[in-house]
């Protein structure tokens, strides 16, 4: 009897509870689809990895102001970890079911973005209607942001293919309280040899007070930054002998070709210093910081275990937040030109300024339900009142100009004095990245030196530039190959009805982009046979 | 085997074989479907989507010159033997399980076995991850508290390993030397419910006639082990190694997460399932990919075949 009355209150419960989830599910989807107004409802979705503290509530505003404006949309964020988010992306991509709005960035390619998004150079060129009664009013929206929108071009393709809503710039931050502690003083280290004085002041005071604690909060994520940063530092004389037009632009197709012509190495006197500087730098983190990820560091710096740590703007909030300390901010410190040691390589510090700053770039996939929804969506996060929303409730620095930069994001506005930064190691590609990863512990390690790095990388360095090169070349084709069918359509319709404008437009611009994209595929081979026939290109 | 019937026998109540095509429906379209798709894209240069270039075999002769693949067999070679070692605990826990006389302390002792299983796969990832970090991980402190540290020094200089120094702590993860060993250390005491309550299944259909009949013969608890316990769970045992071979050939989780998609340091802690994962996702070569889970496939059906020809349950 007993065991009857159990069973049936364990069956009663299955079944309130389904009636429940039932119920709910019913709810939701009669919730969205319906407006105030009766019409129907057009649910928006957004993808990005921003899950630091700001952003989130960031997109939440936005969404609930152009719902407000428009009552017929709704603006639904999906937040991915920024470790997962580049094989979440690709599978959303291929399957056909992407989000109708995607942060630009990881797990991207050229090849990608020709293939699956829609390009917005035409959507540039238009005045940005949520400007209206700015002093944007009228300007085309690539005119409205700091970086003349550079951050969504992509020069490959000759294409936008995004549009940054926030900035970036890198930063060293630092434990106040403990610099206090350490040093005596708050004044945070204005060159690299105050830089590495203090990491052996912090070792000392580690040593003396029997702490755990390390000088930087390193992880392959925040230590790769500041180890970049300062290699490039060292490459800036050597990129300008390796372009003498005099560009300063190194694509890795002529990277790779310089390379193949033994033009440079990682054992060239410029390289060799900057794998000198980072594996000096890395030696005042934790040992094995490359197997760390961000929030290692991150627990470790917040938990007092590291004197500072070297991350972008984005991390600010959440630092500010997490830390029960007082944050410093300062620049990273690159060696001066008249370092002793490391100044002969460099001009001297890189500007923030130099290239694009842009943060969060989005683009719209072709496979979007609702196209014209999303693209004036766009178009309201790039407009000054969308700017000032993202910024005020972010706390990141604004893209768009005309938008107001809250005093606890004014640190982080792009410096624009210093110089070009140098070409990194890691330009290549997939492949590149895999070899400096895997024999990263040989520069790193207290066992490590940067001969045992450039030995154990000296032939499969080169031969990954070259697999990498050749998979450039597959996805270029690719390209060339879409792009002449849509530059056919568009030249039959701009011949057909040469009183369109619009369609003149848009045969100009696929030709410029098919253009640019067989020039480079040109190049690319010419480096491949020529790297094959040991000719120069 | 069954003895054979008739056609119209087996079609008497044709009917009830209709209940069986949802499953068969299901299974076909989310095993056997994706299954044929591979085989099918592994002749393909094929990053993904509708656009594919036919290929032959020729990312089938680029596995052939793919020495990271190759070299990822040793890895996975040495973690196959490392988890058989590894069942040995299980073994024992579920002995001694089975020998309990109090049935209560024998079910609360089952309970205490599976309750770790509540825990998401994910979350355990973490705390080993957590376990083994350099400066605030459990282990190190562990060693440092211990003392033990001190002995691995003494014990690297004299066998110059190059992995352990005096003051650095120990980078688990960020030495090629000490991948393999921390990829075995994970999951100690290594008592997997799983594999506890299979060889307790077996253990618990031993009569009790055979054991009267050993403590007759006056066989001590290792006899009784080695003698009866042991050839009489051999079929789970047998199971469980089959299950632990295709787990270990086609894992690839823990080394993601612990090492991340290069497979660490000078890329030790590479298995075969990281490399397809990688070649796929990160490189965007899926039909590549799609050819090292043929072969993937093929090398374990060609492991499980041997097993079950050759472990031989001889009771």
């Amino acid at each position: 009897m007993r065991e009857r009355i159990l069973n049936t209150i364990g069956i009663g419960l299955l079944a309130v509870c389904f009636l429940i989830a039932i119920a709910r599910i019913v709810f939701i989807r009669f919730q969205s689809k319906s407006s105030v107004d009766g019409s129907k409802v057009v649910e928006l979705r957004i993808a990005h990895w921003q899950l630091e503290n700001g952003p989130r509530a960031a997109f939440e505003a936005l969404a609930n102001e152009y719902s407000r404006r428009h009552p017929n949309v709704r603006i639904t964020q999906i937040p991915i970890p920024e470790r997962i988010y580049g094989n979440w992306l690709v599978t959303q991509l291929v399957g056909g079911t992407p989000p109708d709005l995607i942060q630009l960035g990881i797990g991207m390619n050229d090849e990608r973005l020709a293939r699956f998004f829609t390009p917005l150079s035409e959507l540039a060129d238009r005045p940005n209607p949520y400007n209206d009664g700015t002093p944007f009013e009228g300007k085309p929206l690539r005119d409205t942001f700091a970086d003349g929108m550079q951050g969504g071009y992509y020069p490959n393709l000759v294409e936008f293919y995004g549009v940054p809503i926030s900035g970036k710039s890198f930063r060293m931050f630092y434990n106040l309280d403990l610099l206090r502690e350490i040093t005596g003083s708050e004044r945070v280290p204005q060159t690299y040899d105050e830089l590495i004085a203090l990491c052996k002041r912090t070792q000392e005071y580690a040593a003396e007070k029997h702490v755990r604690m390390v000088p930087i909060a390193g992880s392959k994520y925040n230590g790769g930054i500041l180890m970049q940063a300062l290699f490039t530092s060292q490459t800036q004389k050597l990129r300008e002998r390796l372009t003498p037009t005099g560009m300063l632009v190194t694509p890795a197709s002529m990277l790779a070709d310089r390379l193949l012509h033994k033009q440079w190495s990682l054992d060239t006197p410029d390289a060799k210093s900057g794998l000198t500087l980072m594996r000096e730098v890395a030696q005042y983190m934790q040992p094995g910081f490359m197997q760390l990820l961000r929030d290692d560091a991150m627990l470790l710096f917040v938990q007092r275990g590291a004197v500072m740590i070297t991350t972008g703007s984005w991390d600010a909030t959440s630092i500010r937040q997490e830390s029960p300390f007082r944050i410093g901010v300062g620049s990273i410190p690159y060696p001066a030109p008249d370092h002793p040691v490391y100044g002969r390589f460099t001009y001297g510090s890189i500007a923030d300024a130099e290239g694009s700053n842009a943060g969060t770039v989005l683009g719209i996939p072709r496979d979007t339900k609702h196209p014209e929804e999303t693209r004036d969506f766009l178009q309201f996060l790039g407009s000054v009142p969308g700017g000032q929303i993202w910024t005020d409730r972010s706390g990141w620095i604004p893209s768009v100009m005309g938008t107001k930069t809250s005093p606890d994001a004014a640190p982080f506005l792009p410096n624009p004095n210093g110089y070009v930064a140098g070409f990194s190691y890691l330009e290549g590609g997939a492949d590149v990245g895999g070899i400096v990863d895997s024999n990263m512990h040989n520069l790193v390690s207290s066992y490590g030196s940067v001969d045992r790095f450039i030995a154990a990388t000296s032939k499969s360095y080169e031969r990954a530039w070259v697999s990498d090169l050749q998979r450039n070349r597959r996805a270029q084709a690719d390209i060339v190959q879409r792009s002449d069918t849509q530059v056919a359509s568009f030249l039959w319709l701009a011949r057909k009805h040469p009183e369109n404008a619009e369609a003149q437009h848009k045969a100009d611009i696929a030709l410029q982009g098919a253009d640019a994209s067989e020039r480079t595929l040109i190049y690319t081979n010419m480096v491949l046979n020529s790297k094959a026939n040991n000719t120069a290109p | 085997m069954p003895a054979a019937i008739s056609k119209r026998k087996a079609l008497y109540e044709w009917k009830i074989y209709l209940f069986l095509v949802p499953s068969l429906l299901l299974i076909g379209i989310f095993s056997y479907a994706p299954a044929f798709s591979t085989v099918y894209h592994s002749f393909f240069r094929w990053s993904g989507g509708d656009a594919k270039e036919f290929i032959g075999l020729a990312n089938f002769k680029n596995i052939l010159a793919d020495k990271v693949f190759w070299n990822s067999f040793v890895t996975i070679g040495i973690l196959v033997l490392a988890n058989m070692v590894k069942m040995v605990p299980s073994i024992f826990m579920a002995v001694c399980i089975h020998r309990l006389k109090s049935e209560r302390w024998q079910y609360n002792y089952r309970v205490l076995v599976v309750l770790p299983m509540i825990v998401p796969s994910l979350v355990v990832l973490f705390i080993w991850k957590f376990f083994f970090d350099p400066t605030q991980g459990v282990l190190n402190h562990f060693l440092d508290a211990t003392g033990i540290k001190g002995f691995l020094v003494d014990l690297d200089k004299l066998f110059h390993w190059g992995v352990f120094f005096a003051d650095v702590p120990i980078a688990w993860l960020g030495t090629p030397g000490l991948i393999i060993p921390s990829l075995i250390i994970w999951g100690f005491p290594w008592i997997g419910a799983v594999g506890v309550l299979i060889y307790l299944a077996g253990l618990q259909s031993i009569g009790t006639e055979v054991y009267e009949a050993a403590q007759l013969d006056g066989v001590n608890s290792l006899q009784k082990f080695w003698c009866i316990e042991f050839p009489l769970i051999m079929t789970q045992v047998r199971i469980s190694l089959v299950l632990l071979v295709i787990g270990t050939l086609q894992s690839y989780g823990l080394q993601y997460l612990l090492l991340g998609g290069n497979g660490g340091p000078g890329q030790k802690g590479m298995v075969p399932g990281l490399w397809m994962f990688s070649k796929a996702f990160a490189a965007g070569e899926f039909g590549y990919a799609c050819a090292l889970g043929l072969f993937l496939f093929v090398f374990i059906l060609t492991l499980t075949y041997l097993n079950n020809r050759y472990v031989r349950v001889d009771k």
